[in-house]
């Protein structure tokens, strides 16, 4: 019965995500867009959070390093299809993450955290001091790339390229958290000193995690700047890397999905609070209440919710 | 079994084996000669050093001094990863398992790691039959469900399932650090009689760490009997227990008094 509601639940929305450009007005859909791609680099971060066990707050270093492989290479190299600059861009941020990785992964706890920001920081200041390739903080406007000589006329379309993407990549970590892989960062997570009893090398299962989790969050990065036309160094900093893990809680990362549902709750909530006055001040109050009615995030609420009233329901 | 003569070639061996913690000598020049296929008990009072040398065995410390030999070979300075590779395999006193992962998965993990297929991104683990098919036959013979969370399992299976990890690597060496800590009186037996058919059947030279001398006299053939980081006596159980001097160490009844 349970199994059943979230089969409904999961139908219906991903048929409001396929169907909406067709009735939602055109800041809708642009902030489904966002909220889609903020959700793949939620649900690469949580490959490292829930599933690992590591807190990354350096992952606005790979939305940078997509959104300035696509840049750069647009500027400089005149590619600009997607079919070239995704690829491209998994390379990049998966040897960043690699290069990253041997640095902090074997760190733990806070240390891990702290250099993984480092990190962010650390490309945010070479990106904003190189001013004649980067174009320091003005950023390098992007338009969207092409798909196999397509291209995009404006928002519904690439939205709906936005949904494909997000759907493959969906699918492809779950595929990882489920697999013997997914089960090994499971274990490290839940007791890394034992792992090392089963014969494996913890660090090293640290490090693929690390590396995949960027790699997603990269395209994610690519997504993103052809969405806002703009790649700007802002992008690499903590702020970035903080919201995505804001995201993460917020829909709670014990279940796969949740990420993702934090993710575009989180954007709606940014947008609607935004014409507020001091909106930051909103949005920090609503994550108070959040985390403290629903610490399993809001996919856990729905889930407790669901679970309470069908037992009324059974009564 | 167990009553090989001690000059057969042994799949370990330790020469003068020292641990030291600060002040404390945990294990203090330890000479140890185990013969493939044998049951050993090691027995001793409270921090007579008996987890200490496992772990040394194992690779969990490093040894301050002395030399650790495996299939002839030094090991000593060869790494907890290295050593489970090789076959050394410990379990833990206080089971560590993960919590979140079911039986199944746990012990499913444990085939994969012993098979190379721990870095495989897909199919998803139902995917894999044989190790499915080979963790249900380790869980029954280890009488642990498989679909509960290792979190949600009482303390005697979550013993269980703590050894039916170790065991499921297929050890050549295999050492239970107090298979039976923990569980009621009532319980031990019925642990050991679930540990030890398989130990017996596979033919798996084990070391178990006791605390319980009932245990060490009904399933071990030879006994080590540990006190203060050294080796005090050593031998066939019921005649090692008849000595005065054991059952001081390990009842604390001084030598003299007779019972």
């Amino acid at each position: 019965m349970l199994q059943r509601f979230y089969r409904t639940a999961f139908i219906i929305v991903l048929l409001i995500l396929i169907t909406g450009p067709v009735y939602f007005p055109s800041f809708v859909v642009y902030l489904l867009s966002y909220g889609l791609i903020m959700a793949i680099a939620a649900l690469a971060l949580n490959l490292l959070l829930g599933y690992t066990g590591l807190m990354s707050f350096g992952h606005g270093m790979f939305i940078g390093a997509g959104a300035y492989t696509v840049a750069l290479m647009m500027k400089y190299t005149g590619v600009q299809s997607f079919e070239l600059l995704i690829p491209l861009s998994i390379v990049v941020s998966a040897m960043l993450a690699a290069l990253a990785g041997l640095f902090c992964t074997r760190q733990i706890d806070i240390y891990f955290s702290m250099i993984t920001l480092a990190f962010g920081e650390l490309l945010f200041a070479l990106c904003s001091k190189f001013y004649s390739a980067t174009g320091g903080t003005d950023g390098i406007r992007v338009k969207i790339p092409t798909l196999f000589g397509y291209s995009f006329p404006g928002g519904g379309e690439y939205y709906y390229f936005i949904l494909v993407v997000f759907v493959v990549c969906a699918l492809a970590i779950w595929v990882i958290c489920h697999s013997p892989f997914g089960k090994a960062i499971q274990a490290v997570r839940d007791n890394e000193v034992r792992v090392g009893y089963l014969g494996l090398v913890v660090m090293k299962y640290r490090l693929i995690a690390f590396v995949i989790s960027g790699a997603f969050t990269g395209i994610a990065g690519v997504l993103m700047v052809s969405l806002t036309g703009h790649a700007v160094p802002e992008s690499f900093q903590v702020f970035t890397s903080i919201t995505i893990v804001f995201m993460v809680l917020l829909g709670g990362h014990t279940i796969f999905l949740g990420p993702a549902v934090g993710a575009i709750v989180f954007v709606f909530l940014q947008a609607w609070l935004k014409p507020l006055f001091f909106w930051q001040f909103f949005l920090g109050g609503a994550i108070i209440l959040l985390v403290m009615f629903l610490p399993g995030g809001v996919l856990g609420g729905v889930q407790l919710w669901a679970a309470k009233a069908l037992q009324r329901l059974r009564s | 079994m167990g009553g090989q003569s001690p000059a057969a070639a042994p799949i370990l061996n330790t020469a003068g084996v020292f641990k030291h913690f600060g002040e404390v000598h945990a294990v203090d020049g330890v000479d140890l000669h185990i013969s493939p296929g044998e049951v050993l008990s090691i027995v001793g009072p409270n921090g007579a050093g008996k987890t200490t040398l496992l772990k040394l065995l194992s690779g969990g410390h490093d040894l301050d001094r002395g030399q650790v030999f495996f299939l002839g070979e030094d090991i000593s300075r060869v790494s907890l990863v290295q050593r489970v590779n090789r076959g050394i395999v410990y379990s833990f006193q206080i089971p560590a398992l993960f919590e979140n992962l079911t039986a199944m998965e746990a012990v499913g993990l444990v085939l994969l790691a012993r098979k190379k297929k721990t870095v495989v991104f897909f199919p998803v683990m139902e995917k894999f039959t044989e190790i499915r098919q080979e963790a249900q036959e380790i869980l029954e013979m280890f009488n642990v469900p498989g679909n509960f969370p290792a979190n949600l399992l009482p303390h005697g299976q979550r013993k269980l399932l703590d050894a039916a990890m170790a065991f499921a690597y297929q050890p050549k060496l295999l050492l239970l650090d107090e298979p039976t800590s923990g569980v009621s009186t009532a319980e031990k037996a019925k642990v050991m009689d679930t540990i030890m058919p398989n130990i017996e059947e596979s033919n798996t030279t084990t070391v178990i760490v006791e605390h319980d001398m009932e245990i060490v006299l009904r399933y071990s053939r030879r006994v080590i009997v540990m006190d203060q980081g050294k080796i005090f006596a050593q031998g066939i159980p019921h005649e090692v227990m008849e000595d005065p001097k054991v059952r001081e160490v390990l009842l604390g009844i001084p030598a003299s008094a007779k019972s």
